[in-house]
């Protein structure tokens, strides 16, 4: 029993320091790969982006100053978690990977902010330590373009649009916590990107207020192919140095991993399922490289470009690696996007359908609970939503698919249920 | 707290929605003590078949420490699903807990502080 719980404690420590380590990595390689008035032009490009979807920072800042906002964004969250005093496990690592992820399109170390300032205001009115809302306040994150989108991109300009998206923000963070809770209900935990879909609710209001106010916001498509081999080399990498981590990290070897990973597969990763309590630490980590190979050769598979939204689809599955998402319940999702792409009017190899696949293993709960099939269907159903309702929040929510995600999973689960023949938990 | 009657009130749907599809009981009891620290939740599951690995399944996911920060996002789903098993968010909203089984009736016990700063 104590040999246990040295090991648990261990496993805390490591994880502790060792959710810096890909950050730090992209902060160092960003840093390194160009001159630091070439970063600090970059950087400024990036935060004066509206950065509304699909605003991808490799094309409007460049690949080094779009590393070192992921670094940074990045830290920025484990620092802010590591104040707080916040435990470390499935969740937040899920939720620092999907910031980072979204650092390559969308959250810049300006636009996050407001958000986290809503959040610890709404704690604070609520009479409650604000890691409580720790959680709501990474994912939603989210809506940081809103804070861009009038800050840069509206006819306004100067202090007073900087004033209002900023203010927008604090808003938008301030009624994300009760929102996102009650919204769980509507799917049940069978989309695992809760926060998206309470971010294209939310979203979609306020563009609504914005647009009767003849504010313009909409969709764009700003992408990058041009670091395409390097990103792919870098990532590929890391996510096999993941794998060895995780081994390493057990001491106990590969059969004590299998073992773990088996429990793993077993979960349906409908919400909450943390894999570093229903396996532990060294597999989850083990399972965040393996999903990051998987998804990678994904993009491959379909002679996809290695840009800003595809790195974050990637790292987004790597990060709910340890919180919902495995090989079992994720292929199918895939299957069914990459399915759909053939019969349906889109390109399966361009970008917006690759996006589709990766991010739609929001649906990965559906395959968990209910089998193969079921989310092969999930993925067919999703690439038609989730290219019609980015529309409805005008691109200001990042999770575009998270949002979709919940239409599907409210619409398909009552009516799996009800074909169901067994009735036992 | 907020909602920290409904917060009981979840815990006791998912312990109920679990065990009575889980092992069929020919009668279940829940009772519940409001205390000075809070509340104290008492679940009777009668002439029930539980296996040692479901008792150990049972032990493991309520042994959870309780967790503020997950509670206050995720609280909501307890309860809801009827062929999910959200023990481990029981756990989470629980500050004690205890599995007995005698071979016939299986009871469990919960315990839930009102303030967790």
């Amino acid at each position: 029993m104590e040999k246990a719980q040295s090991e648990e404690l261990r496993y805390k420590k490591t994880l502790q320091y060792g959710i810096y380590v890909f950050p730090v990595l992209l902060l160092l390689v960003g840093l390194f790969s160009a001159s630091p008035a070439t970063v600090w032009k970059g950087l400024r490009s990036i935060i004066a982006s509206p950065s509304v979807l699909l605003h991808d920072y490799l094309y409007v800042g460049g690949l080094s100053a779009t590393l070192v906002n992921a670094g940074l964004c990045g830290i920025i969250c484990c620092v802010l978690l590591a104040l707080l005093r916040v435990e470390l496990n499935g969740p937040f690592v899920a939720a620092v990977y999907t910031v980072i992820g979204f650092a390559f399109f969308g959250k810049n170390i300006f636009n996050i902010w407001p958000i986290f300032i809503g959040i610890a205001l709404f704690a604070k009115v609520q009479g409650v330590p604000t890691r409580n809302y720790a959680l709501v306040g990474l994912f939603g994150t989210t809506l940081a373009p809103l804070v861009s989108a009038i800050a840069f991109g509206s006819h306004l300009s100067g202090g007073i649009a900087v004033a209002l998206g900023a203010a927008l923000g604090v808003l938008a963070g301030f009624v994300l916590p009760p929102l996102a809770s009650h919204m769980l209900r509507f799917h049940d935990g069978y989309n695992i990107y809760n926060t998206g879909f309470t971010g294209g609710i939310v979203g979609s209001f306020l563009t609504a207020w914005l647009r009767s106010f003849d504010f313009t916001v909409a969709p764009t498509s700003r992408l990058s192919d041009q670091y395409d081999v390097f990103l792919k080399v870098l990532l590929l990498g890391f996510f096999v140095f993941l794998m060895l981590a995780g081994y390493v990290i057990d001491r106990l070897g590969a059969r004590v991993i299998a073992e773990k990973m088996r429990l793993i597969h077993a979960s349906s990763g409908r919400l909450i399922s943390d894999f570093m309590r229903i396996g532990d630490v060294p597999s989850s980590i083990f399972n965040m490289g393996f999903m990051g190979l998987i998804s990678s050769f994904f993009v491959i598979a379909l002679n996809g470009r290695f840009n800003g939204p595809v790195i974050g689809g990637i790292l987004t599955i790597v990060g709910f690696a340890a919180f919902g998402k495995h090989v079992k319940n994720c292929v199918p999702v895939l299957l069914g996007v990459y399915l759909a792409s053939l019969l349906k009017v889109w390109d399966g190899g361009s970008t917006p359908v690759i996006i589709a696949g990766l991010f739609g293993t929001t649906l990965a709960p559906i395959a968990g609970q209910f089998g193969a099939l079921a989310g092969v269907l999930a993925g067919f159903c999703h690439l038609s939503i989730v290219m019609n309702v980015g529309v409805l929040h005008g691109g200001v929510n990042l999770y575009n698919n998270g949002f979709a995600g919940g239409f599907v999973a409210s619409f398909l689960v009552p009516i799996i249920n009800s074909l169901k023949k067994e009735d036992k938990a | 707290m907020k909602h920290e009657l409904k917060k009981v009130l979840k815990i006791a749907d998912e312990v109920m929605t679990v065990c009575m599809y889980k092992f069929d009981p020919v009668k279940a009891y829940f009772t519940t003590e409001k205390c000075e620290t809070g509340y104290e939740l008492f679940f009777r599951f009668e002439s029930v078949t539980v296996s040692d690995k479901e008792l150990d399944d049972l032990r493991e996911k309520l042994s959870a420490e309780r967790n503020p920060e997950l509670e206050d996002y995720y609280w909501q789903l307890a309860g809801e699903v009827e062929n999910s098993n959200e023990l481990y968010l029981v756990a989470l909203m629980s500050d004690l807990s205890e599995v007995c089984y005698d071979g016939n009736d299986l009871a469990i016990h919960l315990s839930r502080k009102a303030e967790q700063a």
